[in-house]
């Protein structure tokens, strides 16, 4: 196994291989992000800081989408 | 058939309990009145097991609230904020409290439902109704599952005439069926149209405790009665 | 009378209006598949970072077994984050009941207490169990396709093993739950402790017996050497009786009304 990479080597990369690995991957993270943007967009009017949440969605990865669903969406659950 | 004696309770110091004693008979429609801060919530907290008062017992047909599950099943409970679910509809929300008191669904429940037409916002989610709405649905729940007592804090609150007619009419069936009515209120004029006997708390003690048409006699209201007693 | 089965269907309803039910089994797929891709695909990411120099690649950091790499998604992955997002899950599980006076109600219903936290504890426990069974299996998937494979019997057992853990960090949440009254603190009092607790793992093994965070690392042993431990049953046994104490805790603290009193 060669042990030695060179940038050339890293173009000669097979992406195509890879691919089907990461993108499954990928996908997961990017379906909890979705989920959480659309059901804020679907609930703007009643979410408060929108523009914080959606950059924390954004940018924390897994956990931003799993603090909007725990803390976030808190006003559709009152009694 | 509800006994209270030489029930206590403080909070941070201050007495809100001081001895209370209280013996409803069956067939009771007993009215609790008193001041803001009389104690009443403590009252019915500590009935119905929300709170463990410090001193004193409480018995409904025998039991005690360690008998937990059957003492449980005696009464059923209406808060003055009935806790529902947002998204639950009002007819899975009864569906739920139906079960959790071992009954099937029968057709007094659609005939209370039509009592307080609520047919139409039976399928809404509760996260949509008034607050009177809301205690309607408890009312439905609790003329549906006719347990022994049917204990309630403020059940007037809310409701508009029509459904205080309805109340006063499934109350009055609900008791000559068997049952047993314990409730709060501050709203005297509609008490003594209601009930039959009225118990007067002040200071953490019941003042008086007697047949209402007693206590009013000829002319008095039940208003006046309470204002005299709470000068005292 | 089965309450348990009914409150137990009121909180699978809550759950499933929560999301819980979809984001909590997504989010340990997303660590279960984060460890072998990793693994995988370091040297070449380093070689990304490292710039035009090339670097030489410790050997052994390829040559990992599959078991390796599932251990260390279970220590890596599952016991940092995957913890910390079990906290945030369960940390309103009482407390939100405790808040909006839900619990107060529920309990002037013939309903025990033991029915209720019953229904809590083994619902959510089932769902985040699956949750991560299904992260540990896809976990297992890329392994099986970037790595070597990993024996049935390990396989299971080292699972098995690792939801002991999971089971009392569940039950101690829902007692933090029961016992404090804000959700912040319920999580960083939740997520200090249960990390610590896996930081002390290995330091001693007197320590490691009473630890619950052991049988984490059971799993992980079981899994790189093929063996059991020593003291696997001890740790067990041991295990069971924090995950008790805390049931009894939650059950008392119910029961004697505290949460009305603060």
């Amino acid at each position: 196994m060669q042990l030695h990479y060179g940038v050339d080597e890293l173009k000669a990369i097979d992406w195509m291989a890879i691919l089907p690995i990461i993108l499954p991957f990928m996908a997961v993270g990017f379906i909890l992000i979705l989920i959480a943007l659309i059901d804020l967009y679907r609930n703007r009017k009643t979410r408060k800081n929108i523009f914080i949440w959606t950059l924390l969605i954004l940018l924390c990865n897994i956990i931003g989408p799993v603090l909007y669903f725990v803390i976030g969406r808190k006003d559709g659950r009152t009694y | 058939m509800l006994t209270i004696s030489n029930l206590k309770k403080q909070y941070s110091n201050k007495n809100i309990l001081n001895g209370v004693e209280l013996k409803i008979e069956k067939g009771e429609i007993l009215g609790f009145v008193g001041a803001n801060g009389a104690g009443k919530t403590t009252t019915l907290n500590s009935i119905t097991g929300i709170l463990n008062p410090d001193e004193g017992t409480i018995m409904i047909n025998g039991l005690t609230a360690s008998d937990d599950l059957e003492y449980k099943k005696q009464f059923f409970f209406i808060p003055d904020t009935v806790n529902v679910f947002k998204n639950v509809s009002g007819y899975d929300w009864i569906s739920f409290m139906l079960k959790l008191y071992d009954q099937e669904q029968t057709e007094k429940l659609s005939y209370f439902v039509e009592q307080f037409s609520m047919e139409k916002a039976i399928h809404k989610p509760m996260g949509t109704y008034s607050y009177g709405m809301l205690h309607k649905m408890a009312l439905i729940a609790a003329f549906t599952i006719e347990p022994p007592i049917i204990i309630m804090d403020e059940p007037l609150n809310g409701l508009d005439p029509r459904a205080v007619m309805t109340f006063k009419d499934c109350v009055k069936n609900y008791v000559k069926e068997g049952g047993t009515v314990f409730f709060s209120t501050h709203l005297l004029d509609i008490a003594e149209k209601i009930c039959s006997t009225v118990a007067i708390l002040k200071d953490g003690k019941i003042i008086l405790h007697e047949d209402i048409q007693k206590v009013m006699g000829e002319e008095n209201t039940l208003e006046s009665i309470f204002m005299e007693r709470q000068r005292e | 009378m089965n309450s348990l089965g009914v409150l137990m269907k009121k909180e699978y309803s809550q759950v499933l209006r929560d999301f819980k039910v979809i984001w909590l089994p997504l989010v340990f797929v997303f660590l279960g598949a984060t460890q072998p891709i990793m693994t995988y695909y370091l040297p070449v990411i380093l070689e990304v970072l490292g710039g035009t120099q090339g670097i030489s690649i410790d050997p052994t950091m390829i040559e990992q077994t599959g078991g390796q790499v599932l251990a260390a998604t279970l220590g890596s992955q599952f016991d940092q984050l995957g913890i910390m997002i079990i906290v945030i899950a369960m940390m309103g599980l009482i407390q939100s009941d405790k808040s909006s006076g839900m619990l107060a109600f529920i309990l002037t219903r013939p309903v025990t207490v033991s029915s209720y936290i019953g229904g809590k504890l083994v619902f959510n426990y089932l769902l985040v169990s699956v949750s991560v069974g299904i992260g540990y299996f896809i976990s297992l998937l890329y392994i099986h396709f970037l790595f070597t494979s990993v024996e049935l019997s390990q396989l299971i057992g080292a699972l098995l093993c690792y939801l002991v853990w999971v089971l009392f960090s569940v039950s101690f949440i829902t007692m933090l739950s029961a016992v404090l009254n804000s959700q912040a603190l319920i999580a960083i009092v939740g997520i200090i402790t249960l990390l610590i607790c896996r930081m002390l793992v290995g330091l001693h093994p007197m320590l490691d017996a009473v630890n619950p965070a052991g049988m984490s690392q059971h799993a992980m042993n079981l899994l790189i050497s093929g063996s059991i431990g020593a003291n696997l049953s001890i740790n067990l046994l041991v295990t069971i009786i924090w995950v008790l104490l805390t049931v009894i805790i939650t059950h008392y603290w119910i029961l004697q009304k505290k949460f009305h009193e603060s």
